[in-house]
């Protein structure tokens, strides 16, 4: 059952909230149902979590850890099951912090029959900008990230990274408050890692919390403040980057948590 | 531009892909030379009644525009979900704006595009035709319920005041019965009640089934109606009880307007179901599942007035006879009006709401 409170407010000042946290969960589960609505496979099993205003904080975690169910949980897109959400003081279905939250989908599901201008236009009207406002934002946010020339095509006809650089662009109108990405680095070359750079920085500058699950290394270590690491839908470690990768790769971090489970497993 | 206008443009864009595009021309440039066509030609010589040739062309015309647009309306409808299913959910729902405005956008584009065909074929139609006086339908007379009518006893009825228009005509649907060779001929008889003599009169032989139908003669007040048999051993039955009024109609072309609304009430209807099926379903399950919900109402012999589409087939039959039909009946306006309110809610409130808790 939500426990989410009505919104009282703005999600930029989220007064009233239980905490000045950007996002908040507690004991927070999810499960893909199947046709019948059972319970089919459990993704998220009690996540506690906070972070706060500001914070760049990067999801690892190997494949089916839950990374990007638990984006699509703080961007509303699935529902949890049980636990407390609270996302810029508020709940992602709510309209305000659905106004504030910037999101990036693994994969680029953009209305391929549109040019970048006319999706970048509809996505900017839909966060609730207008006229000239949007029209700058389209055009500025086209020369961040390196598709000013190819404005006018059709993102059907776009590359990989191209259109996870859109993505960017598109995930970053309107200066969220809250920024969500998920693998925003996937099919990106030197230049779109440039991009993403660039993003990240206005992203800082603006105030605005990130949370970016990938799979490089290079991405959260350069990029994160802090590293959450999951493992079969459980925050497994939580720290410095730094502190927790040390000298070695992700996966070291992963085979360790695997024989700590395994040991702890078999003195129990 | 607002959100929802762009929606509604993509949505319109999309029911008008390439493959729409291309058999939309087909069947404009078909109407361009309907009067060449040799079908045309064809059927003025097979056809007894010989139908003028811009009727004939008028009928085959939007009998292919329904064939080609009711289907691919419905099956755009029900593949919008399984779009949004794909992925597109994953761009659209994390924004400001409300899901009911999502669904209602995408939903009115397609509906959009629908009365955009449809008035592009009605334009195609009529284009470059002449103004030709007609006749237009004004619906329809109930008459006392008869048996057989026999040479011996010719069928009687008055009709009301308000449906005894001067100058208007009345229309009998006629079955022969057998015992009178393959054809008998009928006299169909009006004048003002309490008058005399019968002011107008129309004779036709009737083979099978048939219509004939009589000028109302000037004057007010109600109008006595005779159909008589000449020959006594013949008898015809009315199969419907009702006799249908003709009003004088100043242009032939407004068919092509009652056939377009005709189209679009039912494209736009089916449209709605299939909108909302498709976020359950496969689009080919939805798609095959709004033509079995269509066909209920016949099943179970329902008197379906009120079901968008349900005066298609006698409005393209209508303009196939150069005259006007009526038009959809405001019941079956207010049953599409509230299938595509009711799909818009239920997409926006079930499938596309996202959930707080599961």
């Amino acid at each position: 059952m939500s426990t989410s409170p009505a919104h009282p407010g703005s999600p930029r000042s989220p007064a009233g909230s239980e905490s000045d946290a950007a996002v908040r969960l507690v004991a927070l589960t999810h499960a893909y149902p199947d046709f019948f609505g059972r319970r089919r496979r459990i993704t998220l099993r009690g996540i506690d979590l906070e972070v706060a205003p500001g914070t760049v904080l990067g999801l690892a975690g190997p494949n089916g850890s839950g990374k990007s169910t638990l984006l699509r949980v703080l961007c509303g897109l699935e529902p949890h099951r049980t636990g407390s959400l609270f996302v810029l003081g508020g709940h992602p279905l709510d309209r305000a912090v659905r106004s504030a939250i910037g999101w990036l989908p693994e994969d680029s599901p953009f209305p391929p029959e549109l040019t970048a201008r006319a999706t970048l236009d509809l996505a900017g009207a839909l966060q609730g900008l207008r006229g000239k406002e949007l029209a700058r934002e389209v055009d500025r946010l086209l020369s961040l990230v390196g598709l000013a020339e190819r404005a006018r095509s059709r993102l059907g006809g776009y590359s990989r990274g191209m259109l996870r650089r859109f993505g960017l662009a598109q995930a970053w109108i309107a200066r969220p408050k809250l920024l969500l990405l998920d693998e925003p680095t996937a099919g990106l070359d030197a230049q779109g890692f440039e991009v993403l750079d660039a993003v990240l920085a206005e992203a800082r500058s603006n105030g605005t919390t990130v949370v970016l699950a990938s799979h490089l290394l290079t991405d959260l270590l350069g990029q994160c403040d802090e590293l959450c690491v999951l493992l079969d839908g459980r925050i497994a470690e939580r720290g410095a980057p730094r502190a927790i990768v040390g000298a070695g790769t992700l996966l070291d971090v992963y085979r360790r948590h695997a024989r700590a489970a395994g040991g702890a497993g078999s003195s129990a | 531009m607002s959100w929802s206008a762009r929606l509604l443009l993509l949505a319109l864009r999309r029911a008008a892909s390439p493959i729409a595009r291309v058999v939309i021309a087909l069947v404009l440039a078909l109407a361009r030379w309907r009067e060449e066509a040799r079908a045309l030609e064809l059927a003025r010589l097979v056809a007894a009644s010989a139908p003028e040739p811009a009727a004939a062309a008028r009928e085959a015309l939007w009998t292919l525009t329904a064939l080609f647009l009711v289907p691919y309306c419905v099956v755009r409808a029900a593949r919008t979900f399984s779009r949004w299913r794909a992925g597109e959910l994953d761009f659209l729902a994390p924004r400001a704006a409300p899901r009911v405005g999502l669904a209602g956008a995408t939903f009115l584009g397609h509906a959009a595009a629908t009365v955009l065909v449809a008035l592009l074929v009605a334009l195609a139609c009529e284009a470059g035709r002449a103004r030709t006086p007609s006749w237009a339908d004004a619906g329809t007379v109930a008459l006392p319920r008869t048996g057989w009518i026999t040479g011996a006893a010719p069928f009687r009825a008055l009709l009301p005041e308000d449906a005894s228009i001067a100058g208007a005509r009345i229309e009998l649907e006629l079955v022969l019965g057998t015992g009178a060779g393959p054809a008998t001929e009928v006299v169909l008889r009006a004048r003002r009640a309490g008058r005399g003599d019968w002011s107008s009169e129309a004779r036709r032989r009737v083979g099978t089934r048939d219509v004939v139908e009589v000028e109302l003669p000037p004057g007010t007040g109600a109008v006595e109606l005779e159909l008589a048999l000449v020959e006594p051993a013949a008898r015809v039955l009315l199969p419907a009880d009702v006799a249908r009024v003709w009003k004088p109609a100043t242009d032939a072309r407004g068919a092509s307007l009652a056939l377009a609304a005709e189209l679009v009430l039912l494209a736009v209807a089916a449209s709605a179901v299939a909108f909302l099926l498709g976020a359950f379903l496969s689009p080919s399950i939805a798609s095959a599942g709004v033509l079995a919900l269509w066909l209920v109402p016949g099943i179970l012999g329902v008197d379906g007035a009120w079901l968008p589409g349900h005066g298609l087939f006698d409005a393209l039959a209508c303009a196939g006879r150069a005259r006007v039909p009526a038009g959809p009946a405001a019941s079956a306006c207010a049953v599409a009006g509230a299938l595509a309110l009711a799909s818009i809610a239920a997409v926006a409130a079930g499938p596309a709401a996202g959930r707080r808790t599961r």
